[in-house]
């Protein structure tokens, strides 16, 4: 890809160093001391998304290897079929071509590493002890309890953390300013809070909103936002919400199957439709009890279907209570 | 050759046919009451192996009727209907022959009726047509309404009444009445087992004789056969032997299976039929997640249910991804458990899983979208999911809108791709 300019905000802002990084500062020190003395361990980076830990790694490669940036970095992604005889296969190709460019090793940055299964971590294991002086790994998660102990004893672990509404906020108002458009302090605060502070998403609403106007209101992005949101997703959640388990099933298959939704999007917008939901209190409390227990059981790895479904069901039964 | 065991012990009098008794007394009335006002013709209908055939021939037997039979051994013989005819209308023989009754039995008038004449040739003997190519079912039906002997009709499959159009004459309740029998218990199949048992001198304990029973739903005909796989030619018989039967096979495996799982009457005996399935635990699940929550059950006991059998989904997960196998029996457990909860409306009409269903149809479109978020999660340094989610509706907003960003879009992705992302 040339130097051409980027046009998907995502790409065009994203910080290419360190030190531009907003947020987890203690973390962002860190690799900078790595980066100064061109070394650093194998990494584990874990953090909801959206907090910069590719862009951390990205840096920090970047950092490290200089104008051997390109050779020397590569990123997979673990939930790929074959990942391990993938990252394997190529370790094992970097230790032959060894010594391109002069550099001590190379950077591999193996995303999604909480989808590989018990045994893959295991293979990944000899694989990072065999071949470290070859390659560095920067392992990237959500979940780093999904992460084997053998594995997450072999790297430092550097836990992200939400970046703050001030940061999201200032990032926000910056890319506005570079493409001359006018928004207001309200409404960047509205792409935050709807956003949950996932930077990430935050820029590509932002994006979004200025395809259609170079004004930015709270009111403009809440129109977005409601419109943007799934609108069978609201229905099925109403239909629940009156009982009406069949109708709002048949919608949940349609998100799952048909719009390929992934479930824990489903369970974001569901939580954010309830948050904002014209209801008593107590209803509201009643039912983020549950789709809270919901979310954590489909992190532990609960059939998808089902387990909305049975939150569906219950829904509908604490309205009638 | 030893006579096969349904056949051997077949009743020879209606008191020998086990189980439905008031309908074997509707039968005997609607029998005797021929000619004086009441239908000329009965259907009987029931699941396979209640006794349907065995019950007009024990009937016939019993009371001296000259019984003539068209089923699929006939069907089509041009001299079928000749005999039918014959059977019918000629009273000649009648005198000659003393005062002997005609009754005529149509054996599964179902099948029959789906069958096309001459091709008997396919693997089972029968080959399924479409109605229109199926002529000689109405024209027996027809033929049969002028009748002056009592007419019977066996039926398994009772939607075929309302889906085949050649059946519409069995509907006529001036010309057709209609008796049904049901599923026989299992107790009463275990009486049936055990007298067969001890005419064979068959030593056999009461334990194998419940299993063999409970096997095969109701049906009577399965667990004599059963009872002749393991039994013919033994003097003992173990539960050790139960292991060589084979199961019988159905149409949708997955199908036969989850409603076994679902309607039976406790864990134990949903874990049997799980356990001897020969279908992936993954189809028999998704076949679950289609129906439990379907279920007439009041919202609390699916509520119940649906969590049950996403706990059962967590074991299985847990099971593979720590390879933590003994987890296995957990998840079996709970699917198991699960539809015990629905209560009393367990009884349903299983839907196709949405989730295999939307997955074939949708495969052209998902292959579409898969290789767009690959393609652009190595440019946005993302996973393809995170761009499925959130950054293919930004790109796809921004190309419909944009010829700059398409020109940009053709020159870093190619044509191909910037097409691909328009074709929705």
């Amino acid at each position: 890809m040339s130097s051409e300019e980027e046009l998907i905000w995502t790409e065009k802002y994203r910080p290419a160093k360190l030190d531009d990084i907003v947020g987890n500062d203690a973390i962002i020190l860190r690799l900078k001391q790595f980066a100064r003395t061109k070394n650093m361990p194998h990494c584990l980076f874990a953090g909801p998304p959206g907090v910069g830990k590719t862009t951390a790694a990205l840096a920090l490669a970047k950092e490290i290897l200089g104008e051997h940036f390109r050779a020397n970095y590569l990123e997979m992604n673990a939930s790929m079929d074959n990942s391990i005889k993938n990252v394997r296969e190529t370790v094992k190709d970097y230790a032959r071509s060894m010594g391109f460019g002069g550099l001590p090793f190379k950077i591999l940055v193996l995303d999604e590493a909480d989808n590989m299964s018990t045994e893959a971590q295991q293979a990944l294991r000899r694989t990072m002890e065999i071949y470290s002086s070859i390659c560095r790994f920067i392992l990237i998660c959500n979940y780093s309890n999904r992460i084997i102990e053998p594995v997450q004893s072999r790297c430092v672990v550097f836990r992200f953390s939400r970046i703050s509404k001030q940061d999201v906020v200032g990032r926000l108002g910056f890319i506005a300013k570079s493409e001359s458009i006018v928004a207001d302090g309200e409404g960047l605060d509205a792409i935050y809070e709807e956003s949950e502070g996932d930077l990430r998403s935050c820029v590509n609403t932002l994006q979004s909103l200025a395809v259609v106007g170079k004004k930015i209101d709270k009111k403009r992005v809440e129109e977005f936002v409601g419109s943007s949101k799934t609108l069978s997703l609201h229905e099925m959640l109403k239909s629940s919400l009156q009982g009406e388990l069949e109708n709002s099933r048949k919608k949940l298959q349609e998100l799952l199957y048909i719009n390929a939704l992934a479930p824990e999007e489903i369970v974001r917008q569901l939580y954010r439709e309830i948050v904002r939901a014209d209801m008593s209190d107590g209803l509201k409390a009643a039912l983020l009890d549950e789709l809270g227990e919901v979310e954590f059981r489909l992190i532990e790895g609960a059939d998808a279907e089902i387990q909305l479904t049975a939150f569906l069901a219950k829904a509908g039964l604490i309205t009638k209570s | 050759m030893e006579r096969i065991w349904t056949d051997k012990y077949a009743p020879q009098k209606l008191i020998e046919v086990e189980g439905n008794r008031k309908s074997k007394e509707d039968f005997v009335s609607w029998a005797t009451a021929f000619g004086k006002g009441s239908p000329p013709w009965c259907l009987i209908s029931g699941p396979r192996g209640t006794g349907k055939t065995s019950l007009v021939h024990a009937f016939a037997q019993e009371n001296g009727y000259d019984l003539f039979e068209v089923n699929r051994e006939n069907l089509g013989d041009s001299v079928m209907l000749d005999g039918v005819r014959e059977a019918m209308f000629n009273t000649a023989t009648l005198a000659q022959s003393g005062p002997t009754k005609r009754m005529i039995l149509v054996d599964e008038i179902d099948v029959l009726a789906s069958v096309k004449i001459g091709s008997r040739s396919s693997e089972n003997g029968y080959e399924h047509v479409a109605d229109d190519e199926n002529v000689s079912t109405s024209v027996l039906l027809k033929t049969l309404t002028d009748t002056r002997v009592p007419v019977v009709f066996t039926l398994s499959d009772e939607d075929e009444l309302y889906r085949n159009k050649k059946l519409i004459l069995l509907k006529e309740k001036k010309l057709c009445a209609h008796i049904k029998l049901t599923r026989v218990r299992s107790d009463t199949i275990r009486l049936v087992l055990k007298r067969i048992a001890r005419a064979e001198r068959l030593e056999i304990s009461d334990e194998v004789l419940t299993k063999l029973a409970e096997s095969t739903e109701g049906d009577v005909r399965a667990a004599v056969n059963d009872l002749q796989a393991i039994g013919a030619g033994e003097e003992v018989v173990t539960s050790a032997d139960l292991g060589a039967l084979g199961r019988r096979q159905t149409a949708a495996g997955g199908y036969k299976t989850v409603l076994d799982v679902i309607l039976s009457p406790s864990i134990q005996t949903a874990l049997d039929k799980l356990t001897s399935s020969t279908e992936d635990s993954e189809t028999i699940f998704a076949w679950m997640v289609e129906n439990v929550p379907g279920s007439r059950s009041p919202s609390a006991a699916i509520y119940e249910s649906c969590n049950e059998l996403a706990e059962s989904s967590l074991f299985g997960f847990r099971a593979k991804r720590y390879r933590m196998y003994g987890l296995q029996k957990y998840m079996n457990e709970l699917m198991c458990y699960s539809p015990q909860l629905l209560g009393e409306h367990r009884y349903m009409r299983l839907n196709f899983p949405s989730r295999l269903r939307y997955l074939s149809r949708s495969r052209a479109e998902r292959a579409r979208t898969n290789l767009l978020a690959g393609v652009f999660s190595k440019y946005l340094h993302s996973s393809p999911r995170a761009v499925l989610n959130s950054d293919l509706q930004l790109i796809t907003g921004l190309a419909q809108g944009n010829d700059a960003f398409r020109e940009w879009l053709r020159r870093k992705f190619g044509e191909e791709i910037s097409e691909l992302l328009l074709s929705t």
